[in-house]
């Protein structure tokens, strides 16, 4: 399914995504709220994270009351807030480390690809960020 | 709670091993803003007249600004600040990356080292947990290795600041590394050395709220915007495009200041080092411009994270050193070792230079010669500096003036320095407006108080003092503020070179207060004259500690398109005159009770 494709060669590591999307989502300036995470260390491409919307999703497996479905019509996993328990075990089961948990909320954060229109990929100085395969 | 501030100051007793949160009002934000502002109010109060910079009772300071953590330009830099251990006065350097961000994350504004610790340790702080733990085992770790180390102990989710070997040492002029950032300039990483303080890591996961979400990102729109219009350069070569160009001006301080254009400067530019050295662009935090670079050294296979302007002149044209190689390198053993570049690189120079003249001989160097022009020479002043290695070492460490004040004779008329620190590469002699704000910043030689603002002007236009006090004046209040907010210097193309309604719009977009241009400007002034407060304190000089180096006074530039140029003492007399009436201080250099009072600072008197 559609999701945030990087191109390392192209990011320059300034994780203003990480602050587009916190404040998007959360109203406030924090990386640690934000769904897409990028990594940068000395010497070396940066690295990111972010839910990929899986086709076969271990998280949807994992979830124990069904709050996480796939959505074939909109082409992604959609986290349907009323049903889910706060058990994190979606955060544990994502091998890709895709899905964040803060303590100031009681729903895990997972990219939703903005409902259409990624906020990420829209500012991205770099053009570093797309949606994908 | 104030937007943009996390409201808390953390002081920190390594003596004791203590820790307290401050919580200030909103008054003393409002009047001392971030960065520089709290640095220079916690170094003046927090130490007594004529501290040993080096004692346990110095204290050490690192701030953010309202601005840090969100996404205004720049704002993941961090401002570290001490009494210099180099020059005895105020040091307060800046490095990029991300540091302040996550200080502002963890709750915290700013953080205040007092005392020593027993043995080797570092600061953790997770959120609101601070603790002291032993380091002993990254002691004399070089600043990546020690990084590493660290994030690998405590996850790679944490930033982490550190020194490097020459900081243990206590060489004076060394920095404090953040990732591949640095705080360079005037000796933070002795000040950490002498508290035995390795490093700091910080993680935090707290909100930055501000006032009004909707216009801080119409602000960052239009900056964005203009950056992709006018910053292109920098966002392709850096710093790194300049020399051509300064060259081209005749402004590229050469053998130590004997010339100011380089020959084999088409060797050590933008274009040798984006085609044949480049890997990646880099960000700072929140940065849209990535005017950093990783290069590779192409001759053994190493990276470094720059060189950028100041060091193609500081190991470059200033050494003579036309192979790129060795300045990339030579930049890296500095970062590795925890060593400021420019300080480093013009102290070669000016080595090279004394044995060139033979007012060092092989018997004063441990048996060696150095030359200029010669790369490997230079690698092992850098070497010999950041090891404190000998008598020798123990004596060029010190830099330009002390190395002038042991030989004596004539050697005073080589050292390039102002205030004892040694001047980055923007020539005092080309550009008057260089001469005057040297003369008059707190920190010396420092190219990040007054600007550079005069290269679009023919040689004939820069000949006058007219006006020079003046930019002086408008720029050092507009870096000045820069530092407060805390913000990247290089969006001068943008916001102009002054104090700009722009910088209002940002305060109380994220603030949510009222502030007019008048008051910033009052802010910038306020700062300023409070650091000027400190040289004054802690060197006993105001207007006879105000000069430049010998060359830039006696010595016109023998050629290239500044020949003729230098900036003869009453000139000099000219535009500090001028440039006091300015600030409103008196004609000695001080500030009068009335400045003082308008500025709020009536308590100083």
């Amino acid at each position: 399914m559609k999701h945030i494709v990087f191109d390392e060669k192209k990011c320059a590591g300034c994780n203003l995504c990480e602050l587009f999307c916190s404040s998007k989502w959360y109203d406030a300036f924090n990386p640690k709220k934000s769904r897409i995470k990028i990594k940068t260390e000395d010497y070396v491409a940066p690295k990111y994270n972010v839910c990929l919307q899986c086709d076969d999703a271990p998280c949807v497996d994992a979830c124990p009351t069904d709050a996480l479905v796939i959505d074939q019509d909109l082409e992604r996993v959609v986290l349907i807030n009323d049903l889910c328990i706060g058990c994190r075990l979606c955060v544990k089961a994502c091998p890709y480390d895709g899905i964040y948990w803060h303590k100031d909320y009681k729903l895990p954060i997972k990219c939703n690809l903005c409902e259409g229109e990624p906020e990420c990929v829209k500012i991205c100085p770099k053009n570093a960020l797309s949606v994908g395969d | 709670m104030v937007y943009g501030y996390a409201g808390k100051i953390l002081h920190i007793d390594l003596t004791t091993g203590k820790t307290e949160v401050e919580t200030p009002n909103e008054q003393f934000y409002r009047k001392w803003l971030g960065g520089n502002g709290f640095i220079i109010k916690y170094l003046y109060d927090g130490i007594k007249k004529g501290t040993d910079p080096l004692s346990p009772e110095a204290v050490s300071v690192f701030a953010s600004g309202p601005l840090s953590g969100t996404l205004a330009h720049g704002a993941g830099r961090t401002h570290f600040g001490v009494k210099s251990p180099q020059t005895g006065l105020l040091a307060d350097s800046s490095a990029g990356g991300g540091f302040a961000a996550m200080l502002k994350y963890a709750g915290y504004d700013a953080v205040v080292i007092k005392g020593k610790a027993a043995s080797p340790v570092m600061i953790v702080i997770n959120n609101d947990k601070v603790e002291i733990r032993d380091a002993e085992r990254f002691w004399g770790l070089k600043t990546i290795e020690t990084q590493h180390r660290i994030k690998k102990e405590l996850t790679h989710e944490y930033k982490v600041a550190c020194i490097g070997p020459a900081g243990e040492k206590l060489v004076p002029m060394t920095s404090i590394i953040t990732d591949t950032r640095v705080a360079g300039r005037s000796g933070n990483g002795a000040v950490w050395g002498s508290k035995n303080l390795k490093a700091i890591a910080i993680y935090g996961d707290k909100d930055v709220k501000v006032a009004d979400m909707g216009k801080v990102k119409a602000l960052y729109g239009e900056f964005a915007q203009k950056a992709k219009e006018t910053l292109g350069g920098l966002s392709k070569y850096g710093t790194t495009g300049l020399p051509a160009s300064i060259n081209a001006f005749g402004g590229m301080g050469t053998r130590n200041m004997q010339e100011e254009t380089f020959e084999h400067v088409d060797k050590i530019g933008g274009e040798i080092l984006n085609t044949e050295h480049l890997i990646r662009h880099r960000s700072c935090f929140s940065c849209c411009i990535h005017c950093a670079k990783d290069f590779k050294v192409n001759k053994w296979d190493n990276v470094s994270e720059g060189p950028e302007y100041e060091t193609q002149y500081s190991f470059g044209s200033m050494p003579a050193i036309g192979d790129v190689d060795y300045i990339i390198e030579a930049d890296r053993l500095s970062d590795e070792y925890g060593l400021d570049t420019i300080s480093a690189g013009v102290t070669a120079s000016m080595v090279m230079e004394l044995m060139e003249r033979g007012l060092l001989t092989e018997k004063d160097t441990d048996g060696r010669t150095f030359k200029f022009g010669n790369g490997e020479d230079l690698l092992e002043l850098v070497r010999i500096i950041a090891e404190r290695r000998g008598e020798f070492g123990d004596l060029i460490c010190k830099g330009t003036r002390a190395i002038a004040e042991k030989l004596g004779g004539d050697a005073y008329k080589y050292a390039f320095h102002v205030k004892g620190l040694e001047p980055a590469g923007h020539s005092p002699r080309a550009q008057k407006t260089m001469s005057v704000g040297y003369a008059t910043s707190p920190r010396g030689g420092s190219h990040h108080d007054a600007r550079p603002i005069e290269y679009g002007l023919p040689p004939e236009k820069r000949k006058t003092t007219e006006g020079r006090a003046l930019n002086a004046f408008n720029t050092q209040n507009w870096t000045c503020l820069g530092d407060s907010l805390v913000v990247c210097h290089f969006a001068e193309k943008i916001y102009g070179t002054s104090v700009a309604q722009a910088h209002s719009d940002w305060i109380n977009a994220v603030t949510g207060w009222n502030t007019t241009l008048d008051e910033v400007k009052l802010i910038a002034e306020r700062i300023y004259t409070m650091e000027r407060l400190f040289t004054i304190r802690e060197s006993g000089k105001a207007r006879t500690g105000d000069t430049i180096p010998w060359r830039a006074l006696n010595e016109p530039i023998p050629s290239g398109a500044s020949k003729g140029m230098y900036t003869p003492q009453k000139e000099l007399d000219t535009m500090l005159d001028e440039y006091y009436d300015l600030r409103g201080w008196d004609r000695k250099g001080v500030p009068t009770k009335a400045t003082l009072k308008r500025l709020g600072l009536e308590e100083y008197s």
